[in-house]
């Protein structure tokens, strides 16, 4: 019997299937999301090879420990964004113990709007690259600029907002207000659009 | 750490923000098992995962995903029948039947079925990328509500306490008032009452403008002693009364002191433990808590009599 399709089967079915060791689960799952997680990784790591690489090593983990996601703790998606952002801010990480100091996979400073802009080429899943992908931007461009640097620095940064204050010339206050508001604003934004 | 804090640490911890004391006290205040706080952190961590959504999706090299496949360690298998030992036990049903000269009608029937099922999956392709877009919205709209449903449950925990709190104050207050009310009832029933008796108290030197009533009533046993124009005292004085019997035997009969706004007061003397006849009420000055005899000068006084 040929595996239905992947986007026939929902993602919660795809990881209890993969929990059992079903490689088309996996295999459906990289469809759906690599695009979107690659996309990530490079943002944080801002280097192609390095971030496929990642992803190699993302989804070999979601293989051995797939029993690890708990679905009373966020979707599928959520899980495995958490998963990549977690892996690469490792990375980053280790570049900043080896050099000795923290190195950004690119200017910590940069608009996130620059690298939000709607795919020339759309992938296979059009659920998340499309209207979802289009509703965040959307919301994001809500944010007043200063809440869409701070978050920028802190998700794809990997910086602490004792780090983003330094950096922003903020006071640490503000910094943890900015990072509250643009949450709630971000969450507000979305759940209108839904 | 109250949960306002917590919650503000939550949102620095859901985009990675927060350091090891934050994300520690975090943690400790969850363990605690406070939902809402829970409820609030898992809401946070999905708001911030939308985030990389909003990111242009990038292509993998397509050689990518054969190299996962391939470096994928053979511990976990499938346990649905792949493909091929789908086909080949086909193959193997196919090679023990006799052969058939093949019939059209079945070739009709089986592109037709063959049509429905490639509707059927189109259908079914559409409709499960929509319900895997509504779920997502779901979840959020359920973690949502979930974390609303919690501080509308805390709201009305506090606006609970707080009426509870009121209704005490409330009662302590009627509690007082109708202690007082119960006072004035009985002071009407003394007063309205045919056996009141009433004596005057005159100030003598140096408080001559000092002035007071005695009034009592035998049947009743009650006694009120009523005095004006009385100097406040310091700290360590207070204000006593005395009975004394017609021997002169002077009998502690209470303290007071005015009130320092009206300079008066009203107050129910002690009466003698045993019945005696009493002839006169006097006032002392004398140190605080009083004295079991007189010490200071009478400085008011009134005659009585009256058996106790």
């Amino acid at each position: 019997m040929t595996p239905p399709p992947s986007d026939q089967r929902d993602d919660y079915e795809l990881m209890s299937l993969l929990a059992q060791g079903d490689r088309d689960a996996l295999s459906a799952l990289y469809d759906k999301y690599s695009g979107v997680l690659l996309a990530l990784c490079q943002r944080i790591l801002h280097d192609l090879t390095e971030a496929e690489q990642l992803l190699l090593d993302v989804f070999t983990e979601l293989w051995l420990k797939a029993e690890r996601y708990d679905r009373d703790r966020g979707a599928p998606l959520t899980y495995l964004i958490t998963l990549c952002r977690s892996r690469a801010i490792d990375r980053c990480r280790s570049r900043r113990n080896k050099h000795g100091k923290w190195i950004l996979g690119g200017n910590p400073a940069e608009n996130v709007l620059s690298t939000l802009q709607a795919p020339s080429d759309p992938p296979a899943d059009a659920m998340v690259a499309g209207e979802q992908g289009q509703a965040v931007r959307r919301a994001l461009n809500a944010l007043n600029n200063v809440q869409r640097q701070v978050l920028e620095l802190a998700y794809y940064g990997g910086l602490s907002h004792s780090e983003i204050a330094e950096n922003t010339q903020l006071p640490l206050g503000t910094v943890k207000s900015h990072i509250r508001l643009a949450l709630i604003r971000l969450r507000q934004e979305l759940r209108t659009m839904q | 750490m109250q949960c306002t804090e917590i919650q503000e640490l939550i949102f620095l911890d859901a985009v990675g923000a927060a350091d090891e004391p934050m994300r520690s006290a975090v943690s400790r205040h969850l363990q605690d098992g406070c939902i809402e706080c829970q409820l609030a952190q898992t809401e946070a961590k999905a708001t911030a995962a939308m985030l990389p959504i909003g990111l242009a999706p990038a292509t993998p090299t397509p050689a990518l995903k054969a190299s996962l496949l391939e470096r994928l360690p053979a511990q976990r298998t499938s346990a649905t029948p792949t493909q091929a030992n789908v086909e080949a036990k086909g193959h193997r049903a196919a090679d023990n039947r006799p052969a058939r000269r093949p019939a059209l009608w079945p070739m009709v029937i089986t592109l037709a079925m063959a049509a429905a099922f490639a509707i059927v999956a189109i259908l079914s392709i559409d409709s499960n990328a929509s319900l895997a877009k509504d779920r997502q919205a779901e979840m959020l709209a359920v973690a949502t509500l979930k974390g609303s449903l919690a501080r509308d449950s805390i709201n009305i925990h506090k606006l609970s306490a707080t009426m509870t709190h009121l209704v005490l104050a409330q009662q302590q207050k009627i509690s007082f008032l109708q202690a007082r009310l119960k006072n004035a009832m009985a002071l009407e029933k003394m007063v309205g009452s045919p056996a009141l008796e009433m004596a005057s108290l005159q100030g003598l030197a140096p408080m001559r403008a000092a002035w007071g009533r005695v009034m009592w009533n035998h049947k009743l046993k009650m006694w009120k002693l009523c005095a004006f124009n009385l100097p406040a005292l310091p700290a360590d004085k207070t204000y006593e009364v005395w009975m004394i019997t017609a021997k002169g035997k002077k009998m502690p009969a209470g303290l007071f002191k005015p009130d320092p706004k009206t300079r008066s007061i009203m107050m129910t003397p002690t009466l003698p433990p045993h019945r005696q006849i009493m002839t006169e009420i006097a006032v002392t000055i004398e140190p605080a808590g009083g004295s079991l005899q007189p010490t200071g000068a009478v400085l008011l006084a009134g005659r009585i009599n009256s058996s106790l």
